[in-house]
């Protein structure tokens, strides 16, 4: 009795297992292999295997894990595979994204701090720009021999640039105005009042209309080598300010002048 | 009397039937739907359309298509809801990934042609 139920039993169990081998073999027939998957696993090993990016988004990236895993998954349902490759391919580029993004913000960081330096080397460079132009500057002025005055620095022309009661300038004598052309050019903020001066010899009306002419002299000089006439301007004082005595023949000489007066810049 | 001790029986177990036949068919996914609207709405705070117009237009149709199919009475089309809505949300996932991505690198461009143009003047500075 026993041994016919054993009988049975082992038949049924043989063919069960046999049942379920077909099954199984069946199953196997029917999977769904989408490319897409093998893809997306492609994608993510690249995303996982890039020093950049790895480790800037851990989360999004095991998400992406998880999801290709599932579309790993054996299917035999062609619409659910698509469905979850689907899923597994955005879910990678998704954390592609993120950590790219990361990345950004981060090198965010060098990039800022690159722009500071860059300002103060700029910021460097132009203050020692302009301390040399400065330096260079103060050295002209100093080679004029201007005196400085409150109404500015005054280059005085002496009576040697003209021959006795003429306005026009002797040649050779104006190495002194050609460095003052120079120091005009640089110093464009710098205007200049050219005043002519007489000695006292002769009326007044003539020596006005010397030293206005002298005054003009120069002031043509000045513009014919390119200094702009809005920022000269001549003048003839007669000899109404002397600075030395009209008794002596020295004292005369000294009055009869032009003096530069270089004005100070706008404040 | 005799007609309604008959039809008594037949009605509870025509109600029983009925009940039965409403029990297959499955509740729409609210959950899915919930979180494929907060994933949109999240991208559109974004302005992830700026960026990723296309996943932004795909994830909208998706979600609709959802709902759609969740009223259906056909129960394959009804099975179809909960896939369409997590594509919808993953879809606007990634509108919203772009977005940022997208804002990230305009920044940085625009801190490279800073330093780009900065760079450019000192050369000339030190050459005039």
């Amino acid at each position: 009795m026993n041994t016919i139920k054993n009988v049975i039993r082992s038949g049924l169990y043989g063919t069960t297992l046999g049942a379920a081998a077909i099954l199984l073999a069946a199953c196997a027939a029917d999977v769904v292999k989408d490319p897409g998957v093998a893809k997306a696993r492609a994608e993510l090993t690249d995303l996982q295997s890039d020093p950049r990016l790895a480790g800037r988004a851990p989360i999004a990236i095991h998400d992406a894990d998880t999801a290709v895993r599932d579309a790993e998954v054996p299917q035999t349902d062609p619409v659910v595979e698509t469905h979850l490759v689907y899923i597994a391919e955005r879910r990678v580029q998704i954390a592609r994204a993120l950590a790219q993004t990361k990345y950004d913000e981060d090198q965010r960081k060098t990039l800022s701090e690159q722009n500071g330096q860059i300002q103060l080397n700029a910021r460097t460079n132009e203050a020692n720009a302009e301390k040399l132009k400065n330096d260079n500057l103060q050295a002209q002025l100093a080679a004029l021999q201007a005196k400085k005055t409150d109404r500015g620095m005054v280059l005085t022309l002496g009576d040697v640039l003209f021959s006795t009661g003429r306005s026009d300038l002797k040649p050779g004598s104006v190495e002194n105005l050609d460095r003052l052309v120079t120091f005009l050019g640089q110093a464009p903020d710098r205007t200049v009042r050219i005043e002519g001066h007489t000695d006292n010899r002769g009326g007044q009306d003539m020596n006005q209309a010397l030293s206005q002419k002298r005054a003009d002299s120069v002031a043509l000089y000045l513009t014919g080598r390119g200094i702009s006439s809005n920022r000269v301007t001549s003048v003839g004082e007669g000899y109404n300010s002397p600075v030395a005595d009209n008794n002596t023949d020295a004292g005369r000489q000294a009055n009869r002048r032009v003096e530069v007066i270089i004005q100070d810049p706008p404040a | 009397m005799k007609t309604a001790n008959l039809s008594t029986p037949i009605l509870i177990a025509a109600g029983a039937l009925a009940l039965a036949a409403c029990a297959t068919v499955p509740l729409p996914p609210n959950d899915a739907f919930q979180a494929a609207d907060i994933a949109i709405s999240n991208a559109e705070n974004d302005h992830a359309a700026d960026y990723a117009p296309l996943e932004m237009r795909t994830a909208h149709e998706k979600i609709s298509a959802a709902r759609a199919d969740a009223m259906q009475t056909d129960e394959v089309q009804v099975a179809q809801a909960r896939p369409l809505a997590d594509e919808a949300r993953v879809e606007a996932d990634l509108a919203s990934a772009k977005a940022h991505l997208g804002k990230a690198e305009a920044v940085n461009q625009e801190l490279q042609k800073n330093n780009s143009t900065l760079n450019q003047e000192i050369q000339r500075g030190s050459g005039g």
